[in-house]
């Protein structure tokens, strides 16, 4: 195998590779990743087997071929070399960098490529295409809610439903939920959705955010994987995942319609509020107890750690209520929500609350809702 | 002579082999269910009255005992099993030795009415203490009823070490749900201080009768297995391992009928289960084993629950193979626990020797790396936050954190337990803990001595912050759950919890049961060895233990950290 590449080419190819490379896998060639050469470009894959990600770069190829390298000290080493032409070979078991003209080289050894993992090709039955930005911005809405409980592996994802009138995204872990919606027509998808595993996701949105195409979601559904395909200017990026087996809870039924109470209150107030108060809270239970009254709510915490209060002002005009609130839920819902002005809608002290955004979103065609469990305080009836 | 040796009278006789065969008013019933068993019955009812030892009667329809034997009936060795020894080996009757009658008699008021099939009245024999106290006739379809009341109140010293009345009763529930699965075809009621709290029509099936126990979803959802060997025969309803339990409450293993313990059926189940579950969890499960009576001893135990099986060997291998054919089908999400083992890295074929490094001999300054430069992949872990100390977790059990003048190595989970004990016996004697209520209430089919245990705890188990709503028997909704816990399904910590709470308050009488419940639950919800932990949780951790009352130790008395003091290390290195 020998070729030419650029620096910057190579770099970014190893460096996304690397991101599905685990960190602490027990089998070596899982620590490596997979340079493929072949008629102008390479391939360089890496993967612990759960998300796989492969870019495709272009290159000059003299000999085609295939090799594995150790992911981690390939990258930092190619990371540091001078921009410009890089000639890449493999020769007496050693793959061999030269850069700088001349100026120096590199080797590295290798293991034999054909024990790297098979990748399957993707025998694709659907197909949805999504901007990259929308991609990126709906799973920010949502993943935070997921779950990483082991017990119940399909909430360890995001839920991606298409159809022909919206795109939707959910993400629960059994106290709060969150959920994305587009307005379009994404019949590529059923209406059912997938289940994509948190961890691809985070892989995916990162690229998803540099992407110039938009990204192809293609499903084997029989096979349940997946793949997240997209150009990164001239490089192409794909990421495969095996998909979370349902079924998914209905979250349609838990999603509460006519909550009386309205509570209307600046986001970035209640951030604040509920980021001082929330410093004396249990820092397992992370508790802080709102008091509504008419006007204004109270946020306020007492551990043995300190006691706080913070009081803001609130449209709210609801009879006085005590509610419980596990402030870090509370935190990543309203930093999603990019909204001045957002809105609880709440029901008893122990019934799902809604959390919306008040006014539409930046982007027309988006909405969002959250949902949130309360704490049921100490003092509470029942 | 000071001590001649003398024949015991035959009262003190009775007595002595009344406290085996009697040890606890649970075995007075197991004893008179097994006879009603014996004569046949289609239908049985028991009834209690306050709690075991108090009084309870069973009647059966089975074919009654003639007037001229009631009295016979109560005698020692008297029996309508067994004439020879060599009947033992055709033995197809659950009772055998004839002792039961006449030590339950020995140690209670006990009434005895029965009406043979055929004849056409009933009559009774009464006895307190042994001691016949009145016989005469009496009315009723034919069959038996057996009323027992105050176990044991001319044996005060046996009273003393009873269970609490209402563990002996959550005993009671599951034994009959165990001679209910091996009885399928025999309908059963129980009645306690008058209200209805089993009633199991005559089933055709085990699967149906195992569904009339636990309810039609789970039971849909035991796996089948059955096969056969060398006269062995068995069947089994198998849990799946997402249902295995932290005990071996799930198991009932039932050889001929009889309900028996064996620490060989319990391994040779769980090899069947092999690596589908992890190390400290039981599968749930239900085997029934059919050996020719001719191979089995049962005469091994005054209470009947051990037996001896012709060849272990093959009882293991049998049971082991068929309970393992239907679990090696199963689909993922089971995923199975790997072995761990790294394997040496490829770089020592390749690598330079590392050289000894020449010294300029200046004093090196070590600083981080630079890892500027586009590309990086994986975030670079977050620099400690100033002032905080750094900490680290080895092997996933335990955290390393270093203190002035040295090292401090905890256990993640003795800590954590110990933590949670203190936080959960303070929430039990004091104010109530806050619920994280569920978005989706998560709906468990508990077994029946759980249920019972649930209700008994019900209002403890809601000051530790579980918002449980009971359904029908033996169904709980879990609406809100104590915040704050880690990696657990709600259904299974729950059981977890009451499974260990009941282990340990199964046998003495008047404990605490705040004490239990903290303890079990302190255990179960604790963070495990294998948890990776975040530096915040690291954190988290220490700081909470060393706020605990008794740092030093877990709620079992195994220590929770070990101090690595900085002298020692130095003295260790020789500086
Ligand atoms: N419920 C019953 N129905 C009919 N006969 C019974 C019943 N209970 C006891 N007997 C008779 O009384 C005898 C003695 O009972 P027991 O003392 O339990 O000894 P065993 O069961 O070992 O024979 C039995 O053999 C049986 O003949
Ligand atoms: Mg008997």
């Amino acid at each position: 195998m020998q070729l030419t590449i650029q620096q910057a080419d190579l770099a970014f190819a190893v460096g996304r590779a690397l991101g599905s490379v685990s960190s602490k896998s027990p089998l070596p060639l899982l620590s490596c990743i997979l340079l493929e050469a072949e008629a102008g470009s390479l391939r360089i894959t890496g993967t612990d087997l759960d998300v796989t990600t492969a870019v495709t770069v272009p290159c000059t190829v003299a000999t085609p071929g295939r090799v594995a390298v150790s992911a981690r000290h390939f990258n930092e080493v190619v990371r540091k070399m001078p921009r410009g032409p890089l000639v890449l070979s493999v020769t007496g078991g050693q793959c061999e960098v030269r850069y700088g003209d001349g100026k120096g080289w590199s080797k590295f050894p290798i293991q034999d490529a054909a024990d790297f993992p098979r990748i399957p090709d993707l025998k694709a039955d659907t197909r949805v295409s999504l901007g990259g930005d929308v991609l990126s911005r709906m799973v920010a809405r949502t993943i935070f809610s997921a779950s990483s409980e082991e017990t119940r592996p399909m909430l360890n994802g995001v839920l991606v439903q298409g159809g022909d009138k919206q795109a939707v995204f959910v993400a629960t872990d059994g106290h709060r939920l969150s959920k994305a919606t587009r307005k379009g027509a994404f019949s590529g998808l059923a209406k059912d959705g997938v289940i994509v595993p948190t961890r691809a996701f985070q892989t995916v949105s990162r690229i998803a955010e540099e992407a110039t195409s938009p990204v192809e979601l293609q499903v084997a559904g029989a096979r349940n994987q997946a793949a997240f395909t997209a150009q990164v200017g001239e490089y192409r990026v794909q990421v495969l995942t095996r998909l979370l087996e349902g079924p998914y809870p209905n979250y349609e039924q838990v999603i509460p319609r006519g909550n009386p109470r309205e509570m209307r209150v600046r986001r970035s107030d209640l951030m604040e509020a509920v980021d001082i108060v929330a410093s004396h809270a249990d820092n397992v239970t992370r508790q802080v107890r709102f008091s509504l009254r008419p006007g204004r709510i109270g946020v306020s915490s007492a551990t043995e750690l300190g006691a706080g209060e913070h009081q803001l002002d609130a449209q709210y005009a609801g009879e006085a209520m005590e509610i419980g609130y596990n402030a870090g839920y509370l935190m990543e819902i309203l930093r999603s929500i990019p909204t001045e002005e957002v809105v609880f809608r709440l029901n008893t002290s122990l019934a799902a609350g809604v959390i919306e955004p008040v006014g539409a979103l930046p982007e027309a065609e988006e909405e969002m809702l959250c949902l949130i469990m309360p704490l049921r305080l100490p003092d509470a009836a029942g | 002579m000071e001590h001649p040796i003398r024949r015991l009278a035959p009262e003190t006789a009775t007595h002595i082999a009344a406290g085996e065969v009697i040890e606890r008013p649970l075995s007075a019933l197991k004893e008179l269910l097994e006879n009603a068993l014996d004569a046949g019955a289609r239908a049985i009812e028991v009834r209690v009255e306050g709690s075991l030892d108090r009084g309870f009667q069973i009647a059966d329809d089975g074919v009654g005992i003639a007037a001229s034997e009631l009295e016979l009936a109560l005698e020692r060795h008297a029996t309508s099993k067994l004439r020879s020894l060599d009947d033992l080996d055709r033995l197809e009757t659950l009772g055998f030795r004839g002792e039961a009658l006449p030590s339950i008699a020995a140690v209670s008021r006990l009434r005895l009415t029965s009406r043979a099939r055929g004849a056409d009245a009933a009559s009774y024999v009464a006895v307190e203490g042994g001691v016949t106290s009145g016989r005469g006739d009496a009315a009723r379809a034919p069959g038996t009823t057996v009323e027992v009341s105050d176990l044991f109140f001319n044996v005060p010293a046996r009273r003393k070490f009873l269970s609490s009345p209402a563990g002996e009763m959550r005993a009671a529930y599951r034994l009959l749900e165990a001679l209910a699965l091996a009885f399928p075809e025999v309908a059963w009621r129980m009645v306690v201080d008058g209200r209805d709290r089993l009633d199991w029509p005559a089933a055709t099936s085990r699967r149906e009768r195992a569904s009339a126990l636990w309810g039609a979803r789970h039971a849909a959802q035991l796996l089948e297995a059955r096969g056969e060997r060398d006269g062995l025969a068995i069947e089994a309803l198998l849990g799946l391992p997402e249902h295995g339990r932290a005990s071996r409450g799930g198991q009932v293993f039932l050889v001929n009928r009889r309900w028996i313990q064996s620490p060989v059926l319990a391994q040779a189940l769980r090899q069947g289960y092999g690596n589908l579950l992890p190390a400290g969890r039981f599968p749930a499960a239900i085997l029934w084993l059919s050996v020719p009576p001719a191979r089995l001893d049962v005469n091994v135990h005054p209470t009947k629950r051990e037996v001896r099986f012709p060849t272990e060997e093959s009882v293991f291998s049998l049971v082991a193979g068929v309970c393992a054919r239907p679990l090696a089908s199963l689909q993922p999400p089971f995923t199975v626990v790997r072995g761990g083992g790294t394997e040496p890295s490829w770089a020592d074929r390749v690598r330079e020797r590392p050289a000894n490094q020449t010294d300029l001999g200046l004093e090196s300054r070590s600083g981080p790396d630079a890892t500027a430069g586009g590309g990086a992949a994986t975030p670079a872990p977050a620099p400690p936050v100033a002032g905080e100390p750094e900490m680290w977790q080895l092997h996933r059990t335990y955290i390393l954190a270093p203190v002035r003048g040295g090292l401090v190595i905890i256990d993640q989970h003795a800590a954590h337990e110990r933590i949670l004990y203190e936080e959960a016996f303070a929430r039990l004697t004091g104010e109530r803990a806050s619920s994280q209520q569920l978005l989706f209430p998560a709906v468990v089919d508990l077994s029946r001595d759980q249920f019972e245990l649930l209700l008994e705890l019900g209002p403890w188990l809601k000051q530790l912050g579980w918002d449980l709503a009971p359904l029908g028997p033996p169904t709980v909704v879990i609406q809100g759950v104590p915040p704050g816990l880690r990696h657990e399904s709600p259904g299974q910590l729950l059981q977890d919890v009451l499974d260990g709470v009941s282990e340990r308050s199964g046998r003495t009488a008047h404990e605490n049961v705040a004490e239990h419940l903290a303890r079990s639950f302190a255990c179960h919800a604790a963070t495990r060895a294998g948890d990776a932990l975040t530096l915040p949780e690291m954190r988290a951790l220490a700081d909470r233990l060393f706020a605990t009352a008794r740092p030093h130790g877990d709620p079992h008395g195994r220590v929770t950290f070990v101090r690595l003091d900085l002298d020692e290390l130095h003295r260790r290195f020789g500086r």
